[in-house]
C-alpha cells in the first residue's frame, strides 16, 4: 500500500458495517513469498477482484482442522542453558 | 477434572492492547478468566508437577563456564491448559493481526529459584502468552535493545557475571490473564530470586501459519 496514496483499506460486510484496516495492520499481515502456494491451496473460490491502490480481493481463506493443528505438539518445550 | 471446567470468558482484545503489543512487542491482557479457571489451572499445574521433566527441546542459551548456569526447568503439559490454549487462538490472532495457530502449552516449574536465562523463544512462539499458574514469580525483563542479537551474543550476556540483570523493561504477569510477548523476537530473562515455595509459569505458544 503506497504510503502517500492510502492510509487504510476499508471493507464492508453484507450488513453495511465498515472495517478499517490501517496500512500498518495490512503490512503486518504480509505473507512471505514462499508461502504463496500454501495460501493459494487454502483459498476457496479464488477470484482477483480489483479494489483500489493496487490491491485485489483474492478470496476467503478457510483453514481445515488439520491446518489449524499443523504445528501443534503435545510435547512441553522450555528454555534451558547449554554450557560451552 | 477438565470436562466441565470454565474457559476464558474474554477472547477479544481492546484497541489499546493491540496498539501496545504492536508498539512494544508485549502487552498485558488482564481479566481473561475468572477465579474458578485460575484455581483449575493451579490445581492441574500442581498435579502435573510429579510428571514434569526437563524438555528435550526449547530455546537453548549457550552459557560459558564463566558463570554457573541455573538448573534446567522441568515442564509438563495438562488437558485444561491445552483447552485454554486452543480457546485463545482467536485472541492471539486479533492481538497480532496474523493467522496464528497453536503450537504447544506447558507448565514450567521453579523449585528454589525462579531465574530464566536471557533467551528468545523458538520458532514455535511468534506469540507467547505467559501467566503464573501457582505460587509467585518475579517480573520478566524484556530487552527491546537486544532485538536481532545472535544466539552467541545472548549467550555471552547471559554468561557474563557483570551483565546488568536488573536491566530491561520489567513485565509483571497480570491477575487472571496473561502477558503477551513477541517471544521469538524479543529477548527476555528473569533475574532470579529465592522462592520459598514452589511456583509454576504457564506458557502458551502460537506461530504464524504463513
Amino acid at each position: 500500500m503506497p504510503e502517500n496514496t492510502s492510509q487504510a483499506l476499508v471493507i464492508v460486510d453484507a450488513e453495511d458495517n465498515y472495517y478499517v484496516l490501517p496500512r500498518e495492520v495490512v503490512e503486518t499481515a504480509k505473507a512471505a513469498p514462499e508461502a504463496r502456494a500454501a495460501i493459494e491451496a487454502h483459498l476457496r473460490d479464488t477470484a482477483h477482484v480489483p479494489l483500489a491502490g493496487g490491491y485485489s480481493f483474492a478470496g476467503v481463506l478457510r483453514l481445515t482442522p488439520e491446518s489449524e493443528m499443523a504445528h501443534y505438539t503435545p510435547e512441553a518445550l522450555w528454555p534451558a542453558p547449554t554450557t560451552s | 477434572m477438565t470436562a466441565g471446567a470454565p474457559l476464558p470468558h474474554r477472547t477479544t482484545v481492546t484497541t489499546a492492547e493491540r496498539r501496545a503489543f504492536a508498539a512494544h512487542g508485549h502487552a498485558a491482557l488482564p481479566g481473561l478468566w475468572d477465579r474458578a479457571l485460575a484455581e483449575g489451572l493451579a490445581a492441574e499445574g500442581r498435579a502435573r508437577r510429579a510428571h514434569a521433566e526437563v524438555p528435550r527441546r526449547g530455546p537453548r542459551t549457550p552459557v560459558t563456564a564463566r558463570r554457573t548456569a541455573p538448573r534446567a526447568t522441568p515442564a509438563a503439559t495438562g488437558p485444561l491448559l491445552a483447552r485454554v490454549h486452543l480457546s485463545l487462538t482467536g485472541l492471539a490472532r486479533a492481538l497480532t493481526g496474523r493467522l496464528l495457530v497453536p503450537t504447544f502449552a506447558a507448565y514450567g516449574y521453579y523449585e528454589d529459584d525462579d531465574e530464566v536465562l536471557l533467551h528468545v523463544d523458538t520458532e514455535h512462539c511468534d506469540l507467547t502468552l505467559l501467566t503464573t499458574a501457582f505460587g509467585e514469580v518475579g517480573p520478566l525483563h524484556v530487552h527491546p535493545g537486544l532485538i536481532g542479537s545472535t544466539t552467541e551474543r545472548i549467550g555471552e550476556l547471559a554468561g557474563d557475571p557483570s551483565w546488568d540483570r536488573a536491566g530491561g523493561v520489567r513485565v509483571t504477569y497480570p491477575a487472571l490473564g496473561v502477558t503477551a510477548l513477541s517471544g521469538h523476537v524479543l529477548p527476555h530473562h528473569r533475574p532470579g530470586r529465592a522462592t520459598p515455595v514452589p511456583s509454576a509459569v504457564a506458557a502458551l505458544c502460537y506461530r504464524s501459519l504463513f
